[in-house]
């Protein structure tokens, strides 16, 4: 029986008790359907209509949907998209897999203060990432190649504008995602279950396979979603590095659409609209997995000791793995951006009198104190108060034993599978006209987030549920309890850790968001992302790379504090 | 009418006239506003301190404006100096995006841009047919010549050039000599050298294979397409780029992505050879501004010389008639702005554009 089977059953005694919580459960349930599928539903409705909605000569049309469904170059653009997005879930998986392993279940020396430095990559959006790399394996300015140039004869060791650039980039940041969601899985696999396999004869390998694998398969399959998912609407990487080599994506194309004159929103619309069906297929095939979460339960009210595997002299070798990881996600890319921050302009023709601090003083002479604010005023509290949301809804969708459960389930993953361009330009064309006071204020950009990553955050906090036995919920309804009892009193003290996972990803996501706030900000809710995108778009490349620099250091700082406080990092490796 | 009549009729309009006339010269009453219609008298001549007394009881104007924040500050920090009752408020993004909010917003009924900026003169002549732009004549409007304005609707704050640009370390004088005439570009001696930036990025960065295929004929797409350029998806990586010296030659460059590298002391050149193209980016109110008149204040001042000059120092070559060219790049001995400008039809530039894409992806590279 699944958790979402044995949560219902045990309700709670009062039938008022129990239709309050009804209540509540259906508010939250509808208020959310109504917030993701307001925008998406617009979405939809522009890329049926000739002109944006609300345009006076727009008329009804399929033109969008067949040039978008159809065209050759749209169709190699969806091919393009699948594959980049499978081949960096894939190795995302396997390398964040790698990296999880090692630290959580070997005993590879300084596993501990590496673990923490596995978070870094996250903190700096793909877009910095990616000119970073641009700065680091231009092939002809880029730092690596130059120098490779001088010292060696070499004349390009490893070209970025690439399909193995494109994958390298997503790869060094998603794996560290993975990193994270499987840790915590490794750790929580009680050691017992292991040891029983290897006293019956199995070797290593076979353990791994045949235990191992399968106990945080979940895990894999909800990370593989939410990787692939990123990864499909992603248009700063493939658009910066794959335009010279004519590699085109769907956010290209839908990029393009938007830039062009005239405009074409609604086919822009059309576009986003093709990446839905395939996270609705990867939802049913991660659904699948889930319906047997009752395999993967490991938090059942008693203790856990993880098996630690001894590697004997290879431990050296899976430290040096890890240790180049961090070389290629953290070191370099930071190496470039903060070299780069401190130049007028990118150059591999650095001298010690090219050195400037101009870039951070324009910035803190700026008026920038109003954006950092915001930024973390939205990141922090926003974040949190996302993340409460998120956790009642995931155990209100475990709990509903009806088929509305599901439909949220589908429902939450597209606007995370939709480009964050279009669900901008969604949110837009729905809350522009709602007579509402939320247009241009905090508000919105909080809806915006709370939609844009609520299938990253719902499959989150399923995953911390389903790891939980359900005899723990049915001990607590049968004292009286009742659910929403049960979730403050019971739930939310066991998956406390992976409340605060959630919390520091959302808080990382969100302060680095731009693609959505640049459409919904006003004067007063201008965020750091959004002062940097202006200076990138205004030629002031290393003016940005300041202002990531700072970004990431705030990230940091934050996190720093947060982990002091109430453990948060180290929450976000075992929860 | 009779001429017993008409008499008094002249009589009453002439004293109508003379008292509209009065109270257009008449200062604001309060002292407080002295300066800035000491400022209007001298640089706008004609509008009334009732336009200055009711944008102060305004008090905000709300400025939609491009990837030119420095420009934009200036001319801000100089228009807030000026009329410090009235504040402004800044929104900016990407064409494509500040373009698609302020038409969502307009198409809602929420208003909120009082002045609104664009790089595509086409789109601002549509908006003045859809009439979802305010019908006000500027008191410098003779300042700005026919074709590079639409009469009392949009004015150009600036001329977007699109030139040849190239890295001085990498391209030696001999070959830049090639690059002052747009046939030097399908010279064999830039294969592999060059870069040039998508045309589906839109605006100068389509305009130019617009006006290859004009001038040159569809040929000429294969001629560059035989010399293997690099494809940049925007300008603006394309100038870092450039700058790094990642690449020798950037074939459709734009100016004002190159000139504040060229600020920061990056060995860049460009020319811009003939016929010129420089679509102008133009500024507009919005038919239903909130703040109609502080937005008029705005949009006057931002035509005066003075607002002229503080926005044209960091933001592009002048299209008012007479003005000199504020940039210190306008210093350089190498830098000199065409005589011609290619005129062309921006209904026609925009039925060509998927011809012309079509055509590039199949000579050159990946497009939409």
């Amino acid at each position: 029986m699944t958790a979402q089977n044995d949560a219902g059953p045990i309700a709670g005694s009062g039938a008022l008790r129990r239709g309050l919580e009804a209540a509540l459960a259906g508010v939250v349930l509808l208020g959310t359907l109504v917030l993701v599928i307001a925008p998406i539903g617009y979405v939809f409705f522009g890329a049926l209509q000739s002109q944006p909605p609300g345009a006076p000569d727009s008329v009804f049309t399929f033109d969008n949907i067949l040039t978008a469904y159809t065209s050759p170059s749209y169709l190699l653009a969806l091919f393009n998209t699948l594959g980049l997005a499978t081949t960096v879930a894939v190795l995302s998986i396997l390398c964040g897999g790698a990296l999880a392993w090692i630290i959580a279940r070997t005993d590879a020396p300084w596993r501990r203060p590496l673990a923490l430095l596995l978070v870094v990559p996250l903190m700096i959006s793909t877009l910095v990432t990616t000119l970073a790399w641009i700065a680091l394996a231009a092939p002809n300015a880029g730092f690596i190649n130059a120098l490779s140039r001088a010292w060696f004869g070499v004349r390009t060791v490893f070209d970025i504008y690439s399909f193995a650039g494109i994958v390298l980039v997503h790869v060094l940041h998603y794996s560290a995602f993975a990193f994270l969601s499987f840790f915590a899985a490794l750790r929580s696999i009680d050691a017992s279950l292991e040891e029983a396999s290897a006293m019956l004869g199995a070797g290593p390998l076979r353990t791994a396979w045949r235990m191992t694998l399968p106990l945080i398969f979940p895990s894999i399959a909800t990370t593989f979603l939410v990787i692939f998912v990123f990864v499909c609407e992603n248009f700063s990487v493939p658009t910066l590095l794959g335009t010279p080599i004519g590699f085109q994506t769907l956010p290209s194309l839908i990029y393009f659409n938007m830039e062009i004159t005239p405009a074409h929103p609604t086919l822009a619309a059309a576009t986003g609209t093709m990446l839905l069906w395939v996270a609705l297929l990867g939802t049913l095939w991660q659904r699948r997995i889930a319906a047997r979460a009752n395999r993967y339960v490991t938090v059942a009210g008693k203790g856990v000791r993880p098996r630690v595997t001894p590697l004997g002299r290879w431990r050296y070798v899976a430290t040096g793995f890890v240790v180049l990881f961090l070389t290629l996600s953290v070191i370099l890319p930071y190496f470039a951006l903060i070299l780069s921050s401190l130049l007028n302009f990118l150059t591999p023709r650095i001298h010690l009198s090219s050195l400037t601090l101009d870039n951070y003083r324009t910035f803190f002479d700026g008026d920038n104190f109003t954006p950092i604010k915001n930024s973390l005023l939205l990141a922090g509290g926003g974040g949190l108060l996302i993340t409460f949301i998120y956790i009642l809804l995931s155990y209100l969708m475990l709990r509903a034993r009806s088929s509305f459960g599901a439909l949220v389930d589908y429902v939450t993953i597209i606007p995370t599978a939709l480009p964050a361009l279009i669900l901008g330009v969604g949110m837009v064309w729905t809350f522009v006209g709602l007579p509402l006071p939320i247009y241009g204020t905090m508000a919105i950009l909080l809806i915006a987030y709370f939609v844009r990553y609520i299938g990253y955050g719902v499959r989150h906090a399923n995953n911390a549920f389903s790891q939980v036995s359900t005899d723990l919920v049915d001990a607590a309804r049968i004292t009286g309890a009742t659910p929403l009892q049960t979730l403050r009193d019971i739930l939310v003290p066991l998956v406390r850790p992976s409340i605060l996972s959630l919390w520091t990803v959302l808080f990382i996501f969100i302060f680095m968001e731009v693609s959505a706030t640049i459409l919904l900000y006003s004067p007063h809710t201008r965020t750091l992302p959004t002062v940097l995108w202006v200076y990138m778009g205004s030629g002031s490349q290393t003016r940005a790379f300041a202002i990531a620099v700072v970004q990431a250091t705030l990230i940091f700082a934050v996190l720093f504090v947060a982990d002091r406080k109430f453990g948060t990092l180290k929450a976000t490796l075992e929860s | 009418m009779t001429s017993k009549h008409l008499v008094p009729a002249l009589a009453s309009l002439a004293l109508t006239f003379s008292l509209l006339s009065a109270s257009h010269a008449q200062a604001p009453s309060d002292p407080k506003l002295a300066a800035s219609w000491a400022f209007m008298q001298k640089e706008m001549p004609g509008v009334p301190a009732s336009l200055l007394e009711a944008a102060c009881k305004e008090g905000t104007v709300m400025v939609y404006y491009g990837t030119w924040a420095s420009a934009q500050e200036d001319q801000i920090k100089a228009f807030e100096k000026l009329f410090p009752c009235v504040k402004v408020e800044k929104f900016t993004a990407d064409t494509g995006q500040r373009r698609e909010r302020w038409l969502a917003e307009t198409r809602a009924g929420r208003n909120i841009a009082d002045i609104v900026q664009d790089t595509d003169p086409g789109f601002l002549d549509k908006q003045v047919k859809d009439g979802t732009l305010l019908s006000y004549k500027i008191s410098n409007d003779a300042a700005f010549a026919d074709g590079t304005k639409s009469t009392g609707y949009w004015y150009p704050l600036r001329a977007a050039l699109v030139g040849i640009a190239w890295n001085t370390d990498l391209v030696t004088d001999a070959e830049a000599e090639k690059l002052k005439d747009w046939k030097g570009i399908i010279d064999p001696i830039w294969k592999g050298r060059a870069a040039v930036v998508d045309p589906s990025a839109g605006g100068v960065a389509f305009l130019p294979w617009y006006i290859w295929t004009k001038e040159f004929g569809p040929d000429f797409l294969k001629k560059i397409g035989a010399l293997n350029p690099r494809v940049i998806a925007a300008v603006v990586p394309a100038g870092a780029a450039l700058a790094a010296g990642d690449i020798s030659v950037i074939f459709n460059a734009s100016e004002t992505g190159l000139l504040p590298l060229l600020a920061k002391g990056a060995p860049i050149r460009w020319s811009l050879p003939e016929p010129g193209i420089g679509p102008m980016t133009g500024q507009a109110i919005p038919a239903k501004a909130p703040h109609p008149n502080a937005a008029k204040l705005y949009q006057e001042y931002a035509f005066t010389v003075d607002g002229y000059t503080h926005w044209q120092k960091r933001g592009g070559a002048p299209a008012r008639i007479g003005f000199k060219d504020q940039r210190a790049v306008a210093k350089q001995p190498w830098y000199k702005v065409p005589d011609k400008f290619f005129v062309y039809d921006t209904r026609d530039a925009s039925d060509q554009l998927k011809p012309i894409i079509a055509e590039f992806r199949k000579n050159i590279g990946v497009a939409r």
